[in-house]
């Protein structure tokens, strides 16, 4: 006869249950043991050695996803995928400026220069911008089958492009892998919005940011409305502006307006959501601020604005405020798990 | 906040608990009891209502106990429990009333529902 068949039932049973129990995460154990237990071996018959199949299943079950939950980050994580939900696409929109080295309404108008493929590659941005702000106001909107259809067909759009353009051609995937980065941490930025249980952006503050990063994206553009090409009868082309004098003051109102805005959709979003931003976005702007400092210094001469940079240069470039994010995510990812670690610590202790 | 429709196991424990302060086990028994032997909740299942209902301040600890050398903790529900609970209970009561009104359209030999 083995050692548990020579002891008493209830004593096995118990033993098995507090054994299914270690499935718990252990400071909640410290909590609950004794009363679940209580509950477990009250539920089952008078002379049971092993707990109920259904039962050890639900308490397993029950064990392991509370594990789950108790290792995710809740709140700490969904505040700044609200924000990233929101600027992806502005961040998409941005780098369709990268096309506009001269403005859309001089390229298309007769006697001018046809520059098609900045048009197209200018149009394809401003769609997939207005593609992933739709997924992100969907999100944001909890309109979850709208935000889950309208991501996945962007990415499986996203991805067949690239395979179609980089075929036969690799340095067009290196120069493009980024653009499906991009739309992939919009797509999932914009369903984790709806995990939360409270709206954690108000529409008037996501809309200001909006609008003061699409101003923002706008801005090279509004540099170079004031230039113009045209043909010479030589068969060169001649830059005018008809804006001479006035370029300086028009990119500072624009830059101006847009700090504004963004500094007033700043001020309306809980304590909680601006904490989580600054330490999302601060490394973020202060790493792009740098480099871009760095990179125009190292090029005396050229025209200080972001234009300068090739395709390639601006996949680079853009890596920067990417990776810094990243950064940002995982350093408030770590910070607040540690906080709510040593929280639970003396809670369990008091137990 | 935007409120959810309570899930049924977490409706029938506010119902249980609007009888008044009870332990684990008998929240079990009562449940049984008032969905008429259809809902038996095991004891994780159990746990995890009871986790979500306490966080949303739904429900709290009233007294703890030492039975058998064992814990026994009792649960009661708060103001705000009655309060969501009245509010479920008054949606369901629409919802079936307006259910019952077309059927008896639909089947006039179904108004006795």
């Amino acid at each position: 006869m083995s050692r548990a068949g020579r002891r008493p039932a209830a004593e096995v049973l118990e033993r098995r249950y507090r054994r299914l129990l270690a499935t718990y995460p252990a400071d909640y154990r410290a909590a609950n043991a004794d009363d679940m237990l209580g509950v477990a071996l009250a539920r089952s018959a008078a002379g049971r050695r092993c707990p109920e199949l259904s039962e050890a299943a639900n308490l397993i079950v029950s064990g392991l996803r509370m594990r789950l939950v108790a290792s995710l980050p809740r709140h700490s994580w969904r505040d700044p995928a609200a924000i990233l939900a929101v600027a992806c696409p502005l961040l998409i929109a941005a780098t369709a400026a990268r096309f506009i080295s001269a403005p859309a309404w001089v390229m298309l108008s007769p006697g001018s220069i046809t520059l098609s493929g900045q048009v197209q590659g200018l149009a394809a941005g401003i769609c997939s911008a207005a593609w992933w702000t739709l997924v992100a106001a969907a999100g944001m909107a909890r309109w979850p089958r709208i935000a889950l259809a309208v991501a996945v067909a962007g990415l499986i759009w996203q991805a067949i492009w690239l395979a179609l353009v980089s075929t036969g051609q690799p340095g067009v995937l290196w120069a493009s892998w980024w653009e499906l980065a991009l739309a992939l941490v919009a797509a999932v930025t914009a369903l984790a919005c709806m995990r939360s249980e409270v709206r954690l952006l108000s529409w008037p503050a996501t809309t200001a940011i909006a609008i003061a990063a699409a101003v923002l994206a706008a801005w090279p553009a509004a540099e170079n409305a004031s230039v113009t090409w045209r043909r010479s009868p030589s068969g060169g082309r001649v830059e005018s502006s008809s804006l001479v004098g006035f370029a300086g003051p028009l990119t500072d109102g624009v830059l101006g307006c847009a700090v504004i805005v963004a500094l007033a959709a700043f001020i309306r979003l809980g304590p909680d959501v601006r904490r989580r931003v600054i330490v999302v976005l601060l490394p973020a702007i202060v790493t792009t601020a740098l480099v871009s400092w760095g990179w125009l210094g190292s090029m005396p001469g050229w025209l200080a604005s972001l234009d300068v940079f090739y395709s390639g240069q601006w996949g680079m470039f853009e890596l920067v405020p990417a990776t810094s994010s990243a950064a940002g995510l995982i350093w408030l990812y770590g910070w607040e798990y540690l906080r709510r670690t040593r929280a639970k610590a003396p809670a369990a202790a008091e137990h | 906040m935007t409120e959810q429709a309570l899930r049924e196991p977490a409706f029938l424990v506010l119902t249980a608990l609007a009888g008044g302060p009870m332990h684990g086990y008998a929240l079990v028994e009562d449940v049984r009891r008032v969905s008429e032997g259809r809902v038996r909740l095991h004891t994780g299942t159990l746990y995890a209502v009871l986790d979500r209902l306490r966080q949303a301040g739904l429900v709290e600890v009233d007294r703890e106990e030492i039975v058998e050398s064992r814990l026994r903790r009792y649960y009661v529900l708060s103001d705000a429990g009655a309060e969501r609970l009245t509010v479920e209970a008054e949606r369901m009561r629409r919802n079936a009333a307006a259910a019952t009104r077309r059927l008896r359209a639909l089947r006039p030999e179904a108004g006795t529902l």
